[in-house]
């Protein structure tokens, strides 16, 4: 559903993802793992289609369809859904009014206003959300786990078929980290089609969430994939002996 | 509820408790004798409207003005009296406004909450006068510039002799097109013993705030609606219903 192919992007001239490859299946857990700075979140900003990211080469594949050139807000409509790994903070927009104008343009009509309210009332219950963060101005004042979970009611409301989760697990608790990682496996349980990208450094998440597949990225590439074991071994050892038999092909 | 319409500066329509005093002569007179709440709807095509109101001591008073107005002036002055409090909503909706509102706080401790929100082509005067010790006023503008030329000008006098009164401003204008936009804040104070702040901004939409709304599915069109109407409502102090009747009546429903 997703082929990501020898993709190359540069912030400032600076070539960031060199070559990249990935291809990802209906149904997948992908995770990337990878150190600081080489390149993790720009790869998710280049999926969801962030103007100010821009790629020099390659192409990406969505369903057999080249969204190379679609918009963010046409990719996020087709069902591509990036929980941020710093979700913005937007004064003046109720929370609420953002989730029902979103919905709308997902469905692309009107929608019923009493079932809208339920459902919102279940996702928040079941994020443990309190109940007036629905009608505060996005993300406003929100601990960082508030911010993390807004991000998964926004997935689950949304029903996207390929997912990036963006360090979802940075900054929350224990309990909060379990309350995530069971309503996004809630989601994928009603949406077994679902995909999924999982950005992260450490392998916590992957206990609740059993990936089909670690990536480990080096060098603006993926260098090396195993399974979840290959987390274990990153905790334990770090990046440092990854990936030094790959010899750069692109020199 | 207290309504009071005014079309091409004459009344055409009011509805007011005993609390409220309205005169018409040349100006249009509204006297606020005791606590209450006030709407004024203000529509004019190319006339002047002069309103004057007047708080009387001690009362306290809640004023929403909505404008919707073409190639109008519009006067109002209103007169704070001793321990008097008010907060003054304005929204306008306008098409070349020239728009000038004259303060005068009047008596020992009176305080004044202003919130002016405004679309449209508009050129705004704002005079806040604290003749006496301990008045207070808090002035908050909020603008969107689509294809319209907006000025502000917001002056403050504080004569010698009124101490401990405390004044704070701030303007913003969100500037869609790079359009001619001005602010012009004045400090007109005489006294020493004063706390004044102001402040004045001038910029595009944010982009990390576009590009998440978008982020989520929305188009362009609607991702600006939405930061723009609530930059511009959150700007006034409006219960629920008060905003539905906003939204109903002067903000393009999304
Ligand atoms: N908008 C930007 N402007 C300038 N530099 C940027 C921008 N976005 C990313 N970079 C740079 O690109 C590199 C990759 O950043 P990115 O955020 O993708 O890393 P990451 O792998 O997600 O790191 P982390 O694990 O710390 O989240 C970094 O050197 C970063 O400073
Ligand atoms: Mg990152």
């Amino acid at each position: 559903m997703l082929r990501i192919e020898n993709l190359n992007v540069s912030i400032d001239s600076k070539e960031i993802l060199k070559n990249f490859n990935l291809s990802v299946d209906e149904g997948e857990v992908h995770v990337i793992m990878g150190p600081n700075g080489v390149g993790k979140s720009t790869l998710s900003k280049v999926l969801i289609g962030d103007k100010n990211y821009k790629v020099n080469n390659g192409n990406i594949y969505y369903y057999d369809e080249n969204i190379k050139d679609l918009t963010i807000d046409e990719r996020s409509r087709k069902g591509i859904f990036i929980a941020y790994q710093h979700p913005q903070e937007i004064e003046g927009v109720n929370n609420i009014d953002f989730l029902k104008t979103a919905l709308m343009a997902r469905l692309d009509k009107p929608i019923n206003l009493y079932e809208f309210a339920k459902s919102i009332e279940k996702l928040s219950n079941d994020l443990k959300l309190k109940e007036n963060m629905l009608y505060r101005n996005i993300n406003a004042g929100f601990s960082g786990g508030e911010k993390k979970k807004n991000e998964i009611l926004q997935m689950r409301l949304l029903k996207p078929n390929l997912v990036i989760l963006d360090e979802i697990d940075s900054g929350l608790d224990v309990d909060s980290l379990k309350i995530v990682c069971e309503n996004t496996l809630e989601y994928l349980k009603e949406n077994p089609k679902t995909s999924v990208v999982i950005i992260t450094h450490y392998p916590r998440i992957l206990e609740y969430i059993k990936p089909d597949y670690v990536h480990i990225m080096k060098n603006g590439k993926i260098v090396e994939t195993g399974d979840y074991s290959l987390s274990l071994k990153i905790e334990k050892e770090g990046f440092e002996n990854i990936g030094t038999n790959i010899i750069e092909d692109n020199k | 509820m207290n309504i009071i319409n005014i079309v091409n500066n004459k009344i055409s329509n009011s509805k007011i408790n005993n609390k409220i005093k309205l005169k018409e002569n040349k100006n249009i007179c509204i006297d606020i004798i005791d606590n209450t709440k006030l709407y004024i709807e203000i529509d004019g095509i190319n006339i002047k409207s002069n309103i004057d109101i007047n708080i009387d001591e001690n009362v306290n008073s809640r004023i929403f003005v909505f404008s919707n107005s073409i190639d109008s002036k519009i006067n109002i002055n209103v007169n704070q009296n001793k321990n008097s409090n008010l907060i003054l909503n304005s929204f306008y909706k306008n098409d070349d406004v020239k728009e000038n509102t004259i303060i005068n706080l009047n008596g020992y401790n009176s305080n004044i909450e202003y919130n002016y929100s405004c679309i449209g082509k508009t050129n705004k005067s704002l005079r806040i006068n604290h003749y006496f010790s301990k008045t207070n006023s808090i002035v908050k503008n909020r603008s969107v510039s689509n294809n319209d030329e907006i000025e502000f000008e917001i002056i403050e006098y504080v004569p010698k002799g009124s101490i401990d009164c405390n004044l704070s401003q701030s303007s913003k204008i969100i500037n869609l097109k790079e359009n001619k936009c001005k602010i012009k804040p004045i400090l007109l104070i005489d006294e020493k013993e004063v706390n004044a702040s102001h402040s004045s901004v001038i910029s595009p939409i944010n982009d990390s705030d576009l590009l998440y709304l978008m982020s989520r599915g929305i188009d362009e069109h609607n991702s600006i609606n939405l930061l723009v109407n609530g930059f511009l409502v959150n700007n006034l102090n409006l219960n629920e219903e008060e905003k539905h009747i906003l939204f109903e009546k002067y903000i393009f429903r999304r």
